[in-house]
């Protein structure tokens, strides 16, 4: 698929590949209907219905990406993958070359020691905590700064800039990596299913009686730049749900009303989340409410702050999401196999040439997909 | 309480450090963005001494890349932002020039700063407000928005167009809890006025604790406010009686 080279502004007129897989039983044996039909996300309304919940991820888009010097006089990139419990940070170490590199191909830099201070501002420094052990080639590092909260997050706002994508025909700046709603800094990489939605889809969506509640979730990094670290990815992410999104969905579904959810990480929180609650009776007990009855409903997502590793994969019997929007991306992408829980392969390889054939745009800022689980 | 995180801009001097000082009285949690760090940083020091929360950021609205930064450690600092106070702006060159006399350079950076600025991060900060559907954003404007004094042209055009913006957010936006209003605050003593009229007679105006007073008692009851209404701020008690009884209707 062609990629899109350039955040566009005009988001109205991006496409919408809407797909959906019914399962139906007939005399010969199970069938699969799938349904793939070309829309545009200013025509996202008309997918959804009274009642139906959109959730999305309002994590704002850290510039995660520091330069520093080493102690050799060489430069590196420090490139932020996560905050820690602790206060420290995972970083992946890049050396020479810059935003147009792919990332598979930046060297490493030369191994420095443990407790090397790196200096990323007059202010901010770096000090180089470990090599991670699950990664042999030691571009994986933990390291803690010298400032911390508010200090810390203006120094990294003063230096760093977005993470690049060498696809890109200009490097990005910091506004095209955020989503309308963005509000705390959590992700070193940009909610990128969120982008397609502009304040006139949102509005046009409540008028049409969808409801639309928030989550952060501190979306990751998409790539290491080595094959062991990137068959290692998601890295565990932190996430937080607000007690009143635990009610929207409460709400939505006793309304029969469908939960959908814009990206994969709001697809890993709210699924994690209810995994864990259905693990600990006593935090559904605590609650205060009890999840809505009706065949349906399986498990509910609790109000919180913590962290996922959760791997979605085909056959995850998804509890709480129905439908998903995201970004096109490659079948070789591992994002492909979160979308084997909501649609067959058979749909899914079915819409990727629909795509490629009907010239749908690829990447962080191509078109939008629209999935609806086989059971919705 | 009403607003639970409050965002200023130009809060430094003037109504917007008595805007800040007068919420963070009220246990708001206040984050304030000026262009000198010094006086910025002082100000925050006496709100935390006294037990208020307070940050800031020294920058200008008026520079594009200033604006996500703000945004994005107002949300991790303060928590979601219930309103946005764009009170910074700037006369332009002084004494202000006939409009014929005035750059039209000096026209751009004026309008930057008026216009743009409160624009860009009304932006930044809206989208959170419209998911959570409650927000305020208030833009201080001025007489010279409707009335036109000769010299006080790029001022002037920059405010009626501010004012003109919120009353089209507030259209956009009609329907949603999300609310605009722009607020005259009347002649104040402030070193704004004292560059604009320096011959002005002090005594006679007001100071801005005054007008930060009257401006955070009407926020207690901006419920019944039409949004998008253009507000003055001496007047706001009866302009609230007059709306509230010919329109019967609270937006």
């Amino acid at each position: 698929m062609i990629a899109a080279r350039t955040p566009r502004t005009s988001a109205l007129s991006d496409r919408l590949l809407v797909l959906n897989s019914k399962n139906s039983l007939h005399s010969t044996g199970a069938t699969q209907a799938i349904h793939i039909e070309d829309s545009y996300i200013g025509d996202f309304h008309t997918h959804l219905r009274l009642h139906d919940l959109l959730v999305v991820n309002d994590s704002a888009t850290l510039p995660a990406s520091l330069q520093t010097t080493l102690p050799s006089g060489g430069q590196a990139e420090v490139r932020l993958v996560s905050s820690e419990e602790d206060g420290s940070y995972l970083a992946l170490l890049f050396g020479e070359g810059n935003w147009k590199t792919t990332t598979e191909v930046r060297p490493l830099p030369e191994i420095v020691s443990i407790g090397t201070i790196l200096p990323i501002t007059d202010r901010l420094t770096a000090r180089i905590e470990a090599y991670e052990r699950r990664c042999k080639s030691g571009r994986l590092i933990r390291i803690s700064f010298n400032l911390e909260k508010a200090p810390l997050l203006r120094e990294i706002y003063r230096a760093g800039k977005p993470i690049q994508y060498s696809y890109m025909d200009q490097e990005i700046a910091l506004w095209s990596v955020q989503n309308v709603y963005a509000g705390r800094p959590w992700s070193v990489e940009m909610p990128s299913a969120g982008r397609a939605l502009s304040s006139a889809v949102l509005l046009k969506l409540r008028q049409h009686g969808v409801a639309i509640a928030s989550l952060t979730h501190a979306a990751g990094i998409s790539s290491t730049g080595d094959p062991d670290l990137d068959a290692q990815l998601p890295f565990k992410e932190r996430y937080e749900i607000l007690e009143e999104t635990v009610r929207a969905i409460a709400t939505a579904r006793s309304h029969g009303g469908r939960i959908i959810a814009v990206g994969t990480s709001v697809v890993r929180a709210l699924e994690s989340s209810a995994l864990k609650n259905a693990a600990s009776p006593i935090a559904s007990a605590s609650l205060g409410y009890s999840p809505v009855a009706g065949a349906s409903v399986d498990g509910s997502p609790v109000a919180g702050v913590d962290e996922t590793d959760l791997i979605i994969e085909p056959g995850f019997d998804l509890q709480i999401v129905d439908g998903l929007l995201t970004g096109m991306h490659e079948s070789t992408e591992s994002h492909f196999k979160l979308l084997e829980a909501f649609a067959p392969r058979s749909l899914l390889e079915a819409a990727l040439q629909h795509a490629e054939r009907e010239r749908y745009l690829t990447h962080e800022f191509g078109d939008s997909c629209l999935i609806f689980s086989n059971s919705t | 309480m009403l607003f639970k995180s409050v965002v200023i801009t130009g809060a430094s001097q003037g109504l917007g450090r008595a805007l800040a000082l007068a919420f963070a009285k009220k246990g708001s949690h206040i984050f304030l963005i000026a262009r000198s760090a010094e006086p910025l940083n002082r100000l925050i020091e006496e709100i935390r001494r006294d037990g208020g929360v307070a940050f800031g950021y020294a920058g200008d609205i008026a520079n594009k890349n200033d604006i996500y930064p703000i945004a994005a450690q107002a949300a991790e600092l303060i928590g979601p932002v219930d309103l946005l106070i764009n009170n910074a702006s700037t006369l332009g060159t002084v004494p202000m020039p006939l409009l014929l006399d005035t750059d039209c350079e000096d026209l751009s950076r004026t309008l930057e700063t008026n216009l743009v600025g409160p624009f860009r991060l009304t932006k930044a900060l809206l989208g959170p407000m419209l998911i959570r559907n409650k927000g305020t954003i208030l833009n201080i404007s001025s007489d010279v928005a409707v009335s036109a004094y000769p010299n006080w042209g790029a001022y002037g055009t920059s405010k009626a167009a501010l004012d003109h913006l919120t009353r089209i957010w507030a259209e956009e936006f009609a329907g949603t809890g999300v609310r605009f209003f722009s607020v005259d605050p009347g002649e104040m003593d402030t070193k704004m006025h004292l560059d604009a009229l320096p011959e002005s007679d002090r005594s006679i105006l007001k100071t801005p604790s005054q007008v930060a007073d009257e401006i955070t008692g009407f926020l207690g009851r901006i419920e019944k406010i039409r949004s998008g209404s253009r507000l003055l701020a001496s007047e706001l008690k009866n302009q609230l009686e007059e709306q509230v009884k010919t329109s019967g209707v609270q937006q």
